[in-house]
């Protein structure tokens, strides 16, 4: 199997000397280990509920190979989704073997390790990291966590629904704000994607045989 | 007074993708590669440069103001002078080889008979002679720079590169097209645009639900930008047009502008947004949705459905492109930027109703205005403070507009319609680093009205 790194931001020469099929190991494992760490803060899948219980019958985007981002989620909602870059590269090498061990061992990597390497792991350079094509409501906070609500926009029939989805963003938003900052010091952000268009798709990490 | 804020922006962008794709077109008479940028400055120089012209139409050049015959003469003049110091140097240096022995090897800077016989041939130092040479490049390009300022102040443009809206931006299509339909209060002149767009919509799509119409929107924008670039180019040169205005709402169906008080609101975006629906006019909505739909533009789209599109419109566009070796030293040579500002500049000033699109992966562009990008209000004289931070960093496939080159010989071009400089010399150190994707390249189109229409 190969994987391609496609967003910009990854420092392309480290994944060579790691290797890409290993790094890729490496940010799922990273990844996972990290979402656990945000789902004791939150129940990820309640927001589905509350989402449902909004009405409007929001469709999510189904496909679970849709991309990197949605492909090895843990957090087990349908709607929301860890959108971060991976950033492996930045660690040391010590930092590197911590999570080759943990691997080897099945073992999850602690909460001192992760609170003292997430913001290097997932902040991106700069002030402002563009998540998507470049318009304003997809630049975000190079220094935040951020979370990504998706929908599937071809799959609505009704105009009205889109008030359903921005009210669901607002509270959403709030509530994952409100409840992360009370454990973490760390700016966080709520993307939101229609699925319109699918550049995530083919553009972001994805596996191809 | 302008204040440099300690806080300044710098942005990279983490994902990427949004429009053109290498399609490398005939470039230069006999030649059908890559050429080197030197190669491409020859050509232009001995005049090889030859149009793509699929469709062969005849066509009228637009005729010259005063204001561009003045130019000319101004320019020529100077260029003259400059011509005539190069050959009497040309001569002078054959004859003192001559003399000397052809084949010798000597430091003009340094040598010091050459330097003596030098200053007895020309009344002068040698180097007094490189500064009254370099003064009058510099003439050269101040005479440049002042007419292009002027084309924009007595044109179209300054109705279309205003600070803050410096040009169509794709992200309004979607923006205005779902606030309309969802009932959301708009301005006079933005509602009438957003009507224009969901007319445009069901013009080419009849069957289109409210939901299809915003979707359809969501689509346009995703890949909107060489559609708004090259619309920015021609809205601007219908808007020079004595009756580019009727000819626009008779040949292209809509309004060229709108009027609010004493500013004019050209509709760059639903210009934009007709090249892209008339081009996939035979689909049906499902497919523009479908996740593999790819709705970007290329060169060769350009050259063929776009000339189309034109010439069903009684126009014509000639074009040719000028894909940028970024391996070569050539493209080095960027990195002092003498060759590449100097043919932009010369292309855009010298040729009526000429445009000129860069089309880049990886690259840096610096915030001048940031137009829909603007994250909190600032003065627009901090453009000169830009190298100190504010840099779209490592932008993904893109087309913009050159609309101008600044004093250091860098592109300014028009995107997400805000101000922005194009570092010339980034695309060829992103090649460094991923030489499969970084890639550059110009793209000069000419319009013209076809004889007859």
């Amino acid at each position: 199997m190969k994987y391609k790194f496609y967003p910009n931001t990854y420092d392309y020469s480290k994944i060579k000397v790691i290797g890409e099929e290993e790094f890729l190991n490496l940010m799922i494992k990273y990844r996972n280990d990290f979402e656990l760490f945000l789902s004791k803060i939150i129940n990820f899948k309640s927001i589905d509920a509350f989402i449902y219980s909004l009405g409007g019958s929001i469709p999510a985007v189904n496909d679970i190979e849709y991309n990197f981002y949605h492909k090895y989620s843990s957090l087990g909602s349908n709607y929301i989704f860890l959108r971060n870059n991976i950033h492996i590269e930045n660690l040391s090498d010590e930092e590197i073997n911590v999570i080759r061990s943990s691997i080897n061992n099945k073992k999850v990597l602690d909460n001192e390790f992760l609170m003292n390497t997430y913001k290097r792991v997932l902040y991106e350079d700069g002030d402002y990291t563009m998540f998507g094509i470049p318009m304003k409501k997809n630049m975000v906070p190079s220094k935040a966590i951020v979370f990504e609500l998706s929908y599937d926009q071809k799959k609505l029939t009704q105009v009205s629904q889109l008030k359903v989805i921005d009210k669901a963003k607002e509270m959403v938003d709030n509530f994952i704000k409100e409840e992360i900052k009370k454990r973490l010091d760390t700016d966080i952000y709520l993307l939101v994607y229609n699925a319109i268009p699918d550049i995530y798709n083919s553009n972001t990490v994805v596996s191809g045989e | 007074m302008s204040m440099i804020n300690s806080s300044s922006k710098k942005i990279s962008l983490g994902n990427h993708d949004f429009g053109t794709s290498g399609n490398y077109g005939k470039i230069i008479k006999g030649k059908n590669t890559t050429v080197t940028f030197n190669d491409f400055y020859e050509a232009q120089q001995t005049e090889e440069l030859v149009f793509d012209d699929p469709n062969k139409n005849e066509t009228i050049e637009p005729s010259k103001s005063d204001v561009e015959i003045a130019y000319e003469r101004q320019r020529s003049e100077v260029k003259l002078k400059i011509d005539a110091l190069n050959a009497k140097y040309d001569s002078f240096v054959n004859s003192y080889l001559e003399a000397n022995g052809n084949n010798m090897e000597i430091d003009v800077t340094s040598d010091s008979k050459f330097l003596e016989e030098f200053s007895k041939a020309f009344n002068m130092s040698y180097e007094e002679f490189q500064k009254s040479l370099e003064e009058l490049q510099s003439d050269l390009r101040l005479i440049d720079a002042a007419f292009m300022a002027n084309v924009f102040k007595n044109s179209s443009a300054k109705d279309i590169f205003k600070k803050g809206a410096y040009g169509g931006n794709q992200g309004n299509v979607a923006n205005l097209v779902s606030a309309y339909m969802q009932g959301y209060n708009l301005d006079a002149v933005k509602t009438k645009q957003a009507i224009d767009m969901v007319n445009m919509i069901k013009k080419y799509f009849p069957y289109a639900t409210d939901m299809d119409v915003i979707n359809i929107s969501e689509a346009f924008t995703s890949s909107g930008c060489g559609y708004v670039a090259m619309s920015n180019a021609l809205c601007m040169f219908l808007g020079n047009m004595e009756n580019g205005s009727e000819l626009c709402k008779e040949k292209f169906g809509f309004d060229l502008y709108y009027v609010e008080g004493e500013e004019k609101f050209y509709n760059i975006e639903n210009m934009a947004l007709t090249m892209f629906l008339d081009r996939f006019k035979d689909l049906d909505t499902s497919a523009i949705l479908d996740p593999t739909f790819a709705g970007g533009t290329s060169y060769s789209y350009y050259v063929s459905e776009f000339n189309d599109f034109l010439h069903e419109r009684g126009l014509n566009c000639a074009m040719s492109r000028f894909p940028i070796d970024l391996s070569s030293t050539d493209a080095m040579d960027i990195y002092g930027l003498p060759s590449f500002s100097k043919v932009l500049q010369e292309y855009m000033t010298y040729y009526s109703g000429s445009y000129v699109l860069i089309s880049s992966e990886h690259f840096d562009l610096a915030v001048m205005d940031e137009g829909d990008l603007k994250v909190e209000s600032r003065d627009s004289a901090l453009s000169n403070a830009l190298p100190n931070g504010n840099v779209m960093q490592n932008v993904g496939g893109h087309a913009m507009l050159v609309t101008g080159i600044d004093q250091s010989g860098n592109p300014i071009v028009s995107s997400w319609s805000g101000e922005y400089r194009f570092i010339a010399e980034s695309p060829a150190r992103y090649f460094q680093q991923k030489p499969d994707e970084a890639r550059l390249a110009l793209e000069f189109f000419q319009f013209s009205i076809i004889e007859g229409e």
